[in-house]
């Protein structure tokens, strides 16, 4: 028979097990020194039972959490219970064994408990660099994984509370940036203290038995209450494909069929393209983690985050896909440009059409979040003389997709992670040789709708104090738009990546005229069409790049025209945007909706859709 | 039962059968891709950008799927110009 605590006491226990988890989120902020981590909050936690079952985890980086699972177990596999000991700190970065790519450097923990195992902390950071053929860890040259650099299928790095000097010499020794990176694994044992600590601390306040007994319980509970929710839901079949720019391929295919039967859920990526002969693949465990991400915000936001969200759930995923590539695939560019976002996004669509076929849950469905991203890795010499990668993660902030009662939010989200943020201006700038000119919302960028897609940001900035930046710039949604809208609201707008020479920028900041939009920049302007662009950018130089929007819901013809004009007012919607994308007329100057000529222009737009239109 | 915002699944003589829920033209049963029955019109993705910055392209396409009598948009997909008809929701 199932042992249960008390529903108070199981309360009290899950909001200490979630206090220890966003303690551990902070903590690595503290101590990283890596923008990446301590701003953007490119990094997540769990704690894990101690056969490696995810008893809680943080709303970090969503795609990382069920490879967390997968990485204890692979260590309980190869060590036994026998060689795991007190004081152990594991370093796990393999993505054939649980993570997406190299830069994703896992501190796994085994936590005791008067000499026994009882559970695992665990940390998970995007790091600078991995040693591979490219700086910065996007091995976009790559072919293989041994091209990638350091990649560490589960090393102790602490030994017996022991600091093996051997293991961080050789990885000292295989990345370009050592300092930071070693600071960054600091950062995450740091973590992994803390929320052993805490755990510690209730075990000896309640007992070890009842904290086990709070691990099973969670986990069968999350499963309850997944499976209650999928029965609410009408059986059926919902399908998506999207499309993603490739390195090595222009393009890119996932098609992903979710079959949703009683209290299960299948998400079958058959008809996915092949594997790439590039690097923009993801393993099993990646493809795994990158499908279910958008399960979680989206169906389990009432539900506590453990492994028994994924019980009643399967996953296809074709081995020789980008979705599942045999070894020894590189994999190191799956993000933002590769398989990973486009993966999630692709879900995310199927899920939103299966939560629109049904009357309780409809309104979580919503259109993509800025699936179309942008990303320069840059690189060089800083102002000190000193090397210096950093991956510049504006991009995050895309727009939100809209849903079925409301506008999505601008510059709001993605959908791989609940907490990530974007940087300071003012801090990059002081880490790197880069000078912001412009960093704001877009108009026109969310995909229209009933109920618009919310707007992604254009984002230029140029070199400073340097003699040049090396920009491996990687990205998606130039030609595909895909972020997708739902339910008859259209994707949004194309991201774009645009280096400007001659832009007499800093002759226009001193004559105290200063481009206040992407239009005022002018100069000679060269688009970068493809997933992944390399390229210089030298003083005077400006890289500019705008990012995906929110996809759209339902048909923009039925916008109301108050919301239109408050866009137009807004700046989120040009006044030609409003009459392209809604039928509405709005009279720039005095900004009022033009009624008489709205109802006609609309009226001829759906005329037209009646004789353009074929069966 | 709403499976879109303006397409709807109703009961009529003992057959599940999709229905437009702006005008209520019944379009096919349910048991069939209701894109079948739903007028269709392919537009190119710059379509949806007012500026001049966004990068032609003619791979891709917006399918537009309407209710052939009220014009009411169903699906928007963004599509490669290959791929056939996407066949997103099938209700059991």
């Amino acid at each position: 028979m199932e042992r249960k605590m008390d529903s108070v006491t199981f309360e009290v226990l899950m909001h200490r097990l979630e206090s220890i988890l966003g303690e551990g989120y902070y903590t690595i902020g503290r101590v990283s020194g890596s923008a990446v981590v301590y701003e953007a909050g490119d990094h997540q936690e769990a704690i894990l039972t101690r056969d490696g079952e995810l008893a809680g985890f943080g709303g970090g980086v969503l795609h990382w959490t069920p490879v967390m699972s997968q990485a204890v177990k692979h260590l309980i596999e190869v060590y036994g219970f026998d060689e795991i000991y007190e004081g152990d700190y594991f370093l796990q970065n393999d993505p054939y064994v649980g993570c997406l790519h190299a830069m994703d450097i896992q501190i796994l923990h085994p936590i005791f408990y008067e000499g026994e195992l009882v559970a695992w902390s665990a940390t998970a950071s995007h790091q600078s660099d991995t040693g591979g053929i490219d700086p910065g860890g996007f091995c976009i040259r790559a072919t293989e994984r041994f091209h990638e650099g350091f990649q560490s299928p589960g090393i102790k790095f602490i030994e017996k509370g022991k600091r093996r000097k051997d293991i961080e010499e050789l990885f000292r020794n295989a990345v370009r940036t050592p300092d930071i990176s070693v600071l960054d694994i600091n950062a995450k044992i740091a973590s992994c203290n803390v929320m052993e600590e805490r755990l510690i601390e209730i075990i000896k306040s309640y007992g070890v038995d009842l904290v086990l007994m709070l691990f099973d319980q969670a986990i069968n509970y999350s499963e309850q209450r997944v499976r209650t929710k999928l029965s609410e839901i009408p059986d059926g079949t919902w399908k998506a494909i999207n499309y993603v720019e490739g390195i090595t391929m222009p393009y890119f295919r996932v098609e992903c069929t979710l079959i949703k039967e009683k209290d299960t859920l299948t998400f079958d990526f058959t008809g996915t393209s092949p594997q790439s002969p590039g690097s923009e693949n993801l393993t099993a465990a990646g493809g795994m983690g990158s499908a279910v991400d958008p399960f979680f915000p989206m169906f389990c936001h009432d539900i506590p985050w453990n492994s028994g969200i994924f019980r009643p759930l399967k996953f296809i995923l074709p081995e020789g896909s980008i979705v599942n590539a045999t070894f020894p695939a590189a994999v190191s560019c799956n993000t933002p440009s590769g398989a990973a976002y486009i993966t999630t996004a692709t879900a995310q669509n199927a899920l939103s059409k299966m939560l629109l076929s049904s009357e309780k849950y409809r309104l979580e469905a919503c259109g993509n979040i800025m699936t179309a991203t942008q990303f320069p890795v840059i690189s060089g010499l800083n102002k000190e003389g000193a090397f210096y990668a950093t991956l510049i993660m504006d991009g995050l902030a895309g727009g939100s997709g809209a849903l079925p009662d409301r506008d999505g939010d601008n510059t709001g989200a993605n959908m791989w992670s609940a907490k990530v943020m974007i940087s300071n201006i003012e801090t990059n700038e002081l880490h790197f040789p880069i000078l912001y000119i412009l960093r704001k919302e877009f108009p026109d960028s969310g995909g229209p709708g009933k109920f618009r897609g919310g707007l992604s940001q254009v984002i230029c900035f140029t070199p400073w104090k340097t003699d040049e930046i090396v920009n491996v710039h990687q990205g998606s949604g130039q030609e595909p738009r895909n972020s997708l809208g739902i339910s008859g609201g259209y994707p949004a707008a194309s991201s774009r990546v645009i280096k400007v020479k001659n832009s007499r920028i800093f002759e226009k900041m001193k004559e105290g005229n200063p481009p206040r939009s992407w239009e005022e920049i002018g100069g000679e302007q060269e688009a970068f069409a493809k997933g992944l662009s390399i390229f210089k950018i030298k003083p005077e130089e400006i890289l500019c790049y705008s990012c995906g929007g929110g996809g759209g819901y339902g048909d923009p013809l039925n916008r109301e025209l108050d919301l239109v004009l408050r866009d137009v007012i807004n700046k989120d919607v040009s006044v030609k945007g409003a009459e392209q994308d809604y039928g509405v007329i709005i009279d720039p100057d005095k900004l009022e909706v033009n009624y008489k000529k709205t109802d006609t222009v609309r009226q001829e737009m759906r005329k037209e859709r009646l004789t353009q239109g074929r069966r | 039962m709403k499976v879109l915002e303006s397409l709807e699944i109703v009961e009529i003589l003992g057959t599940r059968m999709y229905r437009c829920s702006e005008c209520q033209v019944v379009l096919c049963p349910a048991s069939e891709d209701y894109k079948e029955y739903a007028l269709k019109r392919e537009v190119r993705t710059t379509k949806l950008e007012p500026d001049s910055l966004a990068f032609p392209t003619d791979a891709f396409v917006l399918r537009e799927y309407f209710c052939p009598k009220c014009a009411v948009m169903f699906e928007v997909d963004m599509t490669e110009v290959k791929e056939k008809q996407i066949f997103s929701i099938s209700l059991k």
